[in-house]
């Protein structure tokens, strides 16, 4: 016996979906841990337009939202990776886990009071230049303690993860 | 008028564009009323812009979702994400222009839990949109009268006027 399924979404499809899911997450990180969301809200539209562009074109590797303490330190860290491929979980196509996802940011711990944010992209292979985006060098990770969510979201061609780092 | 509309969002179309739609049925639906001038419900709901992607993309309005009373109106506006989102309406058509809304008309958006707090700063720059829970019904031209009369009776005052 064999099955089949139809896939009805496109490249397009998946890069919005993902790219939502992806924006939205860091939304509700910043907004839990009281880390100033406006300048992201202020940037939403451009910054899901890079994002899906570069998920839809395959050159997409990670997402990473660092949190940056006002006396210094640069943690938590979260990292969104993007995996390319056939995804969907059994005959679901497009999915994301908002009730996991939701427990799961009650869990985070706080940060001190002036803790701003940093948003980088790191890519798999070339990319087209999105508007508001330029070189950037990443803090390290090193001597964090990471842990995965595991997927956070997927489509027919891609999924996104999200692994946290912390003290 | 009570009814229900919902649009699709991620991965049909994304949060941004979806979050366009329903403003642009909140505006046509209201500004085709003659009380109210043209322009000044897109002014009201100014205050919502920058966080209403982010409402959508984050599945906010799947269940309580938006919604939009006025004179014998009463709209419930949701989006939907994901696999639900293939079968769900990619644009949504503002109300028949045959309603006559009135002015005191109400966006009741729901409160997102981590966020409500940014909700709520954009809901009180505007005496049109409000974090309350909604009527369960529209309100009624006649009831709102009743509501809203006068606890000074004006009849005793005019016998009393017409008296001096």
């Amino acid at each position: 016996m064999t099955s089949t399924r139809t896939t009805v979404g496109t490249h397009t499809h998946t890069a919005t979906h993902l790219a939502d899911v992806i924006l939205s997450s860091i939304a509700g990180i910043l907004a839990t841990l009281k880390i100033d969301p406006t300048q992201m809200f202020a940037d939403w539209n451009r910054d899901q337009s890079a994002i899906q562009n570069w998920i839809e074109e395959g050159s997409l590797k990670t997402v990473v939202l660092e949190c940056h303490r006002p006396h210094g330190g640069v943690h938590p860290v979260f990292e969104f990776p993007i995996s390319y491929g056939a995804s969907g979980i059994g005959d679901r196509q497009f999915t994301t886990d908002r009730a996991a996802w939701a427990t799961y940011l009650a869990k985070l711990e706080n940060v001190p009071v002036g803790t701003g944010y940093r948003l980088f992209c790191s890519f798999r292979k070339e990319h087209t230049p999105q508007p508001g985006w330029g070189p950037g060098k990443r803090a390290s990770v090193n001597g964090l303690r990471s842990s995965s969510f595991g997927t956070l979201a997927s489509g027919p061609h891609a999924n996104a993860g999200m692994r946290y780092y912390r003290k | 008028m009570k009814t229900h509309r919902t649009l699709a969002a991620s991965p049909i179309q994304s949060a941004s564009d979806a979050w366009q739609k329903l403003r642009a049925f909140v505006v046509d639906t209201l500004e085709s009323s003659a009380q109210i001038p043209l322009g000044s419900v897109r002014t009201e709901l100014n205050p919502l812009d920058r966080l209403g992607p982010v409402l959508v993309a984050g599945g906010h309005l799947e269940n309580k979702g938006l919604v939009l009373c006025g004179n014998d109106l009463h709209v419930t506006l949701t989006t939907l994400t994901a696999d639900a989102a293939l079968d769900a309406p990619q644009d949504i058509e503002p109300m028949p222009n045959d309603i006559e809304v009135g002015n005191e008309w109400t966006l009741y958006v729901p409160l997102p839990g981590a966020l409500d707090t940014h909700v709520e700063n954009a809901v009180s720059q505007s005496d049109h949109l409000s974090v309350a829970t909604p009527p369960k019904d529209a309100p009624s031209k006649n009831s709102r009268k009743s509501k809203e009369r006068s606890t000074v009776d004006l009849d005793a005052l005019r016998k009393t006027e017409e008296g001096w």
